[in-house]
């Protein structure tokens, strides 16, 4: 048995859904190739931190709180603002966009910015626009700003169309949520800056507000009746 | 109806909901954390499901298996939530992270700390995508087998075999650690050279 083959069969060896014959070969393999028999200790080791990784107890008086919650919020039948996943989603996304848009992350002064561009959906409901940072180092004193184009408006912050702050980037993902509504059609732009020692780095997200499809429909057919 | 009869309608139906997902909820609250990685949104998750399922007692009492049941509406929430999620997240990269992939950020020296790994396991599983993420947590760490969770996730065996192994591929090299510190490691070369 060669290498690959001892790889392809990894995962069927950890799970021991392995026939006698194919266990014996790879046995065998293992005690001839350090390479192969290290990547098998790793991922047994992974195995075993998975098996061992703890589910942190629920708050305290969740379950009655939970319970209660259920009717009382059904009895009101309150649209839910969707919060949740935050982590998640950054997370999850985080190597799609590393990997989409190594070329995007080349250091850049203000002189000259090559700048990282994004496209979203927006609509006269609020939507949340999630932009995760990622930093290799813990940051303080980072200058953030967001500038809204004139047909976009952060939920809570009126007519202002410029919000600046100062914050500091822990080392990993940090997520900044944007409630985004659009008040007139077409497209817009909302730019997030951050400043350190002078230096800045840019994203464009650019925004388009457009009347749902079935709408337009509906209007032609009255206008053709 | 008079008006304490509706009253005792709906306490019944209360009752009957409480007395029928009491049981259920820790289960769940533990699924979804699975999924999630994070109390917050577990219980958020949670909340938002019995919220939905709360008027639609009568069916849930006609369910013969509920936990799988729920575990999968659990599920179907948390992938509708992501799905319409998914195009507004974008994320951009400070300059200090220039040239870097996410996998070589992570110091190979910090092998031998235990916690450190752990750490380090955390932020990977973070890292896959949700549904690789869902199939290794709920397998790997929480014990479903695959049949299992071929019902729940409501995907074939197949598909969940071959995303469970690229997620265990995934953590393998998000994971730049050494299986044993040094010391075992070189007395273990030993005994293979002599
Ligand atoms: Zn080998």
């Amino acid at each position: 048995m060669n290498c690959e083959q001892v790889n392809n069969l990894l995962q069927d060896y950890i799970d021991g859904d392995l026939p006698e014959a194919q266990l014996k070969a790879l046995t065998e393999h293992h005690q001839i190739c350090s390479t192969c028999e290290s990547n098998y200790r790793k991922a047994v080791q992974i195995r075993t931190l998975l098996q061992t990784m703890p589910v942190p107890p629920a708050s305290e008086g969740f379950v009655d709180r939970v319970l209660n919650k259920a009717q009382h919020s059904s009895d009101n039948q309150k649209p839910v603002i969707y919060k949740a996943f935050a982590g998640a989603i950054a997370a999850g996304f985080a190597i799609w966009f590393i990997t989409a848009s190594t070329l995007l992350t080349t250091p850049v002064n203000t002189q000259n910015s090559t700048n990282d561009i994004y496209k979203v959906m927006v609509s006269n409901e609020i939507k949340t626009i999630k932009v995760a940072i990622e930093s290799k180092y813990k940051l303080s004193n980072v200058q953030m700003s967001i500038e809204l184009s004139p047909n976009l408006e952060l939920a809570g912050f009126g007519s202002r169309t410029s919000i600046n702050w100062n914050t500091q980037l822990k080392k990993g993902i940090n997520l900044i949520q944007l409630p985004i509504l659009g008040l007139a059609a077409g497209d817009g732009e909302i730019i997030t800056r951050i400043q350190m020692n002078g230096k800045e780095k840019i994203m464009h997200i650019r925004t388009n507000y457009q009347i749902p499809d079935n709408v337009w429909h509906l209007t032609n057919t009255n206008i053709n009746t | 109806m008079s008006v304490i009869n509706i009253f005792r309608a709906k306490s019944k139906s209360k009752d009957r909901f409480e007395l029928l997902m009491r049981p259920c909820v820790e289960g769940l609250y533990r699924f979804a954390y699975r999924l999630t990685q994070s109390q917050n949104d577990a219980e958020e998750l949670v909340q938002q499901l019995l919220t939905k399922l709360y008027p639609k007692i009568d069916q849930l009492e006609s369910i013969e298996k509920l936990q799988p049941w729920l575990s999968r509406a659990l599920y179907n929430l948390f992938v509708d939530g992501f799905r319409k999620k998914q195009v507004e997240a974008a994320i951009f990269v400070t300059e200090d992270v220039c040239n870097e992939t996410a996998s070589s950020s992570m110091t190979p020296s910090m092998h031998t700390d235990n916690e450190q790994i752990k750490q380090q396991l955390l932020s990977a599983i973070e890292r896959l995508n949700p549904d690789q993420r869902a199939v290794v947590m709920l397998h790997d760490a929480e014990g479903y087998t695959l049949s299992e969770l071929e019902n729940i996730l409501q995907t074939p065996i197949g598909t969940l075999k071959s995303r469970l192994n690229r997620a265990r591929t995934h953590l393998q090299k998000l994971l730049p650690m050494e299986p044993f510190d040094e010391e075992q490691r070189v007395k273990g070369k030993k005994e293979i050279t002599s």
